[in-house]
This record gives C-alpha cells, sequence and structure tokens, in this order.
C-alpha cells in the first residue's frame, strides 16, 4: 500500500511541477518574472508598509523614545554626527555586523535613516533587516541633513 | 473507539478538514509566486533560487493533494505528500522561533502583517500531521469519486 501511495505522490509531485510552471509562464511570474525577487520585495515593503516618514514623524518618535534610531552611513559619518541616541549600522558593513544586528529588539520600532534624499542606503538598509524578520522599520528619508539643518538633538561620538 | 478511527464516516470528515485546507492554502499562494517566495526567504533557510523554485511548485502540490484528498482520487499519496509537507512546515515553523525571527508564516495569506508565527502553529500543524497519517494508514474508501464511479458502472440505474 505504501509503495501505491509513493507512486501516487510523484504522479501529484510531476503534475503540480508541469502546472506550476506553465502557470508562472503564463502569468510571467516567479522564474520567468522581469524583476528580481528583491525587487519585488522592495515594492511589496512599501506598498504593504507605508514605511518612509516625514521629519516631523520622525522627530515624534524621537522626543517619545518610542524608536530606536539606526544610522546606514559610513562609520567615520557617524563619528563626525548623528542623531543622538543611534547606533551606527553601515549599509557596506551589514554581513559583518551580523552579531550586533543579532542583539536589536525584534519588538522595538526602527527606524533607518541615511545622509539624506540623494542616498538609498536607508532603504536598503531597511530591505536588508526586513529580510531578516524586522517587520518594525520606518525609513526616515530625508535623513541627516534634514535633522541636522532642523537644528534637532545630535552627537558626536565612537559607534 | 477502534471502530470509530476505522468508520467511512470518519475518514470522510478527515478528508474534508485536510482537502479543504489544502485547496485553501495553495490557492491562496498561487496567484502571487513572489510574495510566496519572499516569505520562504523570510526563514533564511533557502536561497532565491530555491525560494523562487518551491514558490513556483509548492502551492500546486498543495492543491492538487488537497484535491485528491478531498475527491479520493490518489489520496492516500495525497495524504503522504500532506504529511512529508507538515513535516517540513512544522520544521521550518519552530526553527525560525527558536531563532527568534519575527516573520509571518505565509500559510495562508501572503500579507507579513496578518499570521504571524507562534507555537500555537507548531501544535496546529502536528494535530493536522496526526489527521494525515491517520488518511495515509485508512483502510475505508468510501465516499471517494473512483468507488461512486466503480458503483456506477457496475450498476448505472440503481433502483430507488
Amino acid at each position: 500500500m505504501m509503495r501505491q501511495a509513493v507512486r501516487e505522490a510523484v504522479g501529484i509531485v510531476i503534475a503540480a511541477t508541469v502546472l506550476g510552471f506553465s502557470y508562472t509562464a503564463v502569468t510571467a511570474g516567479g522564474f520567468f518574472a522581469s524583476e528580481s525577487l528583491r525587487a519585488a520585495k522592495a515594492r511589496r515593503l512599501s506598498a504593504l508598509a507605508p514605511s518612509i516618514i516625514s521629519l516631523a514623524e520622525a522627530r515624534a518618535l524621537f522626543d517619545s523614545s518610542a524608536a530606536l534610531f539606526i544610522d546606514a552611513r559610513h562609520e567615520f559619518d557617524y563619528r563626525r554626527g548623528h542623531i543622538r541616541g543611534a547606533i551606527s549600522l553601515p549599509l557596506s558593513q551589514f554581513d559583518h555586523d551580523q552579531p550586533m544586528i543579532r542583539r536589536l529588539p525584534k519588538d522595538r520600532l526602527l527606524v533607518v535613516y541615511c545622509d539624506g534624499a540623494g542616498c538609498n542606503s536607508s532603504l536598503d538598509l531597511a530591505g536588508k533587516l526586513y529580510d531578516q524578520g524586522f517587520s518594525n522599520i520606518r525609513v526616515f528619508f530625508s535623513g541627516w541633513q534634514d535633522w541636522y539643518d532642523s537644528h534637532l538633538p545630535v552627537e558626536k561620538s565612537s559607534p | 473507539m477502534k471502530s470509530l478511527f476505522a468508520h467511512p464516516v470518519t475518514v470522510l470528515a478527515g478528508r474534508i478538514l485536510v482537502g479543504l485546507l489544502f485547496i485553501l492554502a495553495g490557492a491562496e499562494k498561487m496567484g502571487d509566486t513572489e510574495a510566496f517566495a519572499l516569505s520562504i526567504m523570510n526563514y533564511q533557510l533557502s536561497s532565491e533560487s530555491v525560494a523562487t523554485l518551491l514558490a513556483t511548485v509548492l502551492p500546486w502540490v498543495e492543491f492538487l493533494a488537497g484535491l485528491a484528498i478531498l475527491t479520493g482520487v490518489y489520496f492516500r499519496g495525497a495524504s503522504l505528500i500532506a504529511a512529508l509537507s507538515l513535516v517540513l512546515f512544522t520544521g521550518a515553523v519552530a526553527t525560525a522561533l527558536l531563532r527568534r525571527l519575527d516573520i509571518s508564516c505565509g500559510c495562508f495569506t501572503q500579507d507579513p502583517a496578518v499570521g504571524k508565527i507562534s507555537w500555537l502553529k507548531v501544535a496546529e500543524n502536528s494535530g493536522l500531521f496526526l489527521v494525515t497519517l491517520f488518511l495515509l494508514n485508512s483502510r475505508s474508501d468510501a465516499f471517494t469519486l473512483p468507488s461512486f464511479l466503480k458503483r456506477w458502472h457496475t450498476d448505472p440505474h440503481p433502483p430507488a
């Protein structure tokens, strides 16, 4: 009876494989999609969780201590000045900083920022953190320049 | 108690439960391959290519297995698939919980805000796994499409 069950199971898997590839070929999904999975993820992240916040929203989160700010810029820029209390997590060091990332609180709101509207590090870092299971993320897209120009609390320190 | 488990209606109830759940789970995922692939990648157990392959095939496996279990066509083979897939899903959820990943299971919806994994999901899957083992070992072919067709071929006009 078990041998027959295995034969039936193999038949179902073969049929499912044919149907799955045919369906994605017709609908231009999966391996037949025009954009990469990572691009699709960025699209989904922005569609499902409106994650980009304004200066006012970032300031409200800062004032209420409701979020942990994460600086995606290079360590050198972080040392020269960053949002007070922010931690440094340069996008380029993401793989190297895994031990520190694992210690980040998963239940806390994370606000990621980089230099400003001209950079995408904050979006990329948010995507990478999202990939690692952090779902409570906001991107302060106008970033450091906007914060600094508004004379909001900053500090200089080693990361 | 033994006769209750061997009763054709008990087998039918198990088939309806597992069959409908697998049809629902497969149908929800097959419409958005990318979203399901992303759900798989969130478990951090596979590469992008493997996640895409699984997202292409797995929803159809679930759907066809569910359909087979519900109609009784190849239902023991489909029960074997259901049992194996539940072992894999439960293992993936359990390891993600142990690694403290904050992700959704991607079971019946691809919305990350819904269906966060928890030990309850492990318990649900374990219960469902027991039902699939019961179906795999059941002897009853009553209320299956093949049994109806066989009866119809034997006697296409049964007396009222």
